[in-house]
């Protein structure tokens, strides 16, 4: 009888772990379903820096400091952008890490110290860029984006969709786009759809 | 061919035709509404598919339950011929009306009610037949234990299953993102996921 029962229990058991492994499995269907259908969701794009790739940051008015730098992140955000709140709210009174720096573009006649007091971005490695000269002169048209220096010059730049995103740029060595990725073509207005663009925008006074 | 040859035959098409019937009711149990959406579109009225999804799915558990657990009964084989031929006319019916139709056979599944599943009926029947001629005898404790044996079976299979849809999932995001290689990592290429 009380074998009866204990196989009654493992059997129910059994049914159960079946159903759930069952029920994972549907999940990740799901999952690939979502991210088939939101092909933007943390999928960063190259940004081009054209002629100004190899060269040092201080030529573009970015600090002195990066020039000797051996691997650092300068992360562009804007004033307006969902995401770039979403950034800057994980660093919000915080120290930021050791390798990165923060650009703000006050777009849209936006207030870049309003933006910088709400995150309390208090840090020496945060930069206003008050009249889009940077990113300007990077034909910068998007953000968030992140300047990647290695060896104390601008190497590479891209989106940077999220957070775990920039985790991955911050703990990484070297930024490998895949094939035909990398450099392929300008980013257009309807590539960036969705995102802030700062070409051209006015700083705050 | 002998006796013993003839048993252990039957003991494996018994136990076969309840795995299949029991990974389709829990599947199925699983993914309720995807089943209910097939029998919709079967043509069962609105107000009946949702009791007949849920028919279905306890005639096919307690069919696969008798078949391990009262192997010399024969109503476990009569639920089983009536389920493979019910089977069996759905996908005849999808056919003959040209309607595309999900299967849902085992929960969820992009597979279309048809000929494969018409060609399957004999197969099914055919499993009960075998288990007919020489009833399996084995006692309520060896069938529990066989019971539990085949579902812990059917995990395995799930977890087959999930191995690859991780793999690409994690493939995926590798293919979308950039590599990123850490400090540690000293080849090109290598990095997230690699």
């Amino acid at each position: 009888m009380t074998t009866s029962v204990l196989l009654i229990i493992t059997c129910g058991l059994a049914i159960v772990t079946f159903i759930m492994f069952g029920a994972l499995l549907e999940l990740y269907y799901q999952l690939k379903q979502v991210r088939l259908h939101l092909d933007l969701v943390d999928t960063p794009s190259p940004l081009s820096l054209g002629e100004f790739e190899g060269v040092t940051p201080s030529t573009v008015g970015l600090p002195s400091e990066l020039d000797t730098a051996e691997r650092n992140v300068v992360l562009v955000l804007s004033n307006k952008c969902q995401t770039c709140f979403t950034l800057a709210g994980e660093f919000a009174g915080q120290d930021l890490p050791e390798e990165l720096w923060i650009l703000v573009i006050p777009i849209f006649g936006g207030n870049a110290d309003e933006f910088i007091d709400q995150f309390q971005l208090y840090h020496n490695r945060v930069l206003i860029d008050r009249d889009s000269r940077i990113a300007g002169q990077l034909g910068l048209d998007t953000t968030p984006a992140a300047l990647i220096v290695s060896g104390g010059l601008l190497s590479t730049a891209q989106t940077v969709p999220s957070m775990r995103n920039l985790r991955a740029i911050l703990s990484a060595e070297e930024i490998v786009f895949p094939i035909g990725r990398r450099g392929a073509r300008e980013l257009s207005q309807s590539d960036v759809g969705g995102r802030d663009h700062v070409r051209g925008a006015r700083g705050d006074a | 061919m002998s006796q013993v040859a003839i048993t252990a035959l039957s003991a494996i098409a018994t136990i076969l035709l309840a795995g299949v019937f029991l990974r389709s009711s829990l599947s199925k149990a699983r993914a309720i509404s995807g089943f209910q959406r097939t029998l919709n579109q079967l043509g069962v009225p609105f107000a009946l598919v949702s009791i007949l999804a849920w028919v279905v799915v306890l005639t096919e558990f307690i069919t696969a339950s008798g078949l391990l657990l009262a192997p010399d009964a024969r109503w476990p084989r009569v639920g089983a011929v009536l389920l493979a031929v019910s089977f069996g006319a759905a996908a005849a019916w999808a056919m003959v009306s040209h309607r595309r139709i999900a299967c849902q056979c085992f929960g969820t599944s992009s597979s279309r009610l048809g000929n494969r599943h018409l060609m399957l009926m004999p197969a099914w029947i055919g499993l009960a037949g075998i288990g007919q001629i020489v009833p399996s005898e084995w006692s309520l404790i060896n069938g529990l234990m066989i019971f539990a044996g085949v579902v812990y079976l059917l995990i395995v299979i799930e977890l087959f299953r999930l191995r690859p849809i991780m793999r690409e999932m994690r493939g995926y995001r590798v293919a979308l993102a950039p590599a990123y290689v850490r400090p540690s990592a000293g080849a090109q290429g290598e990095g997230i996921g690699s």
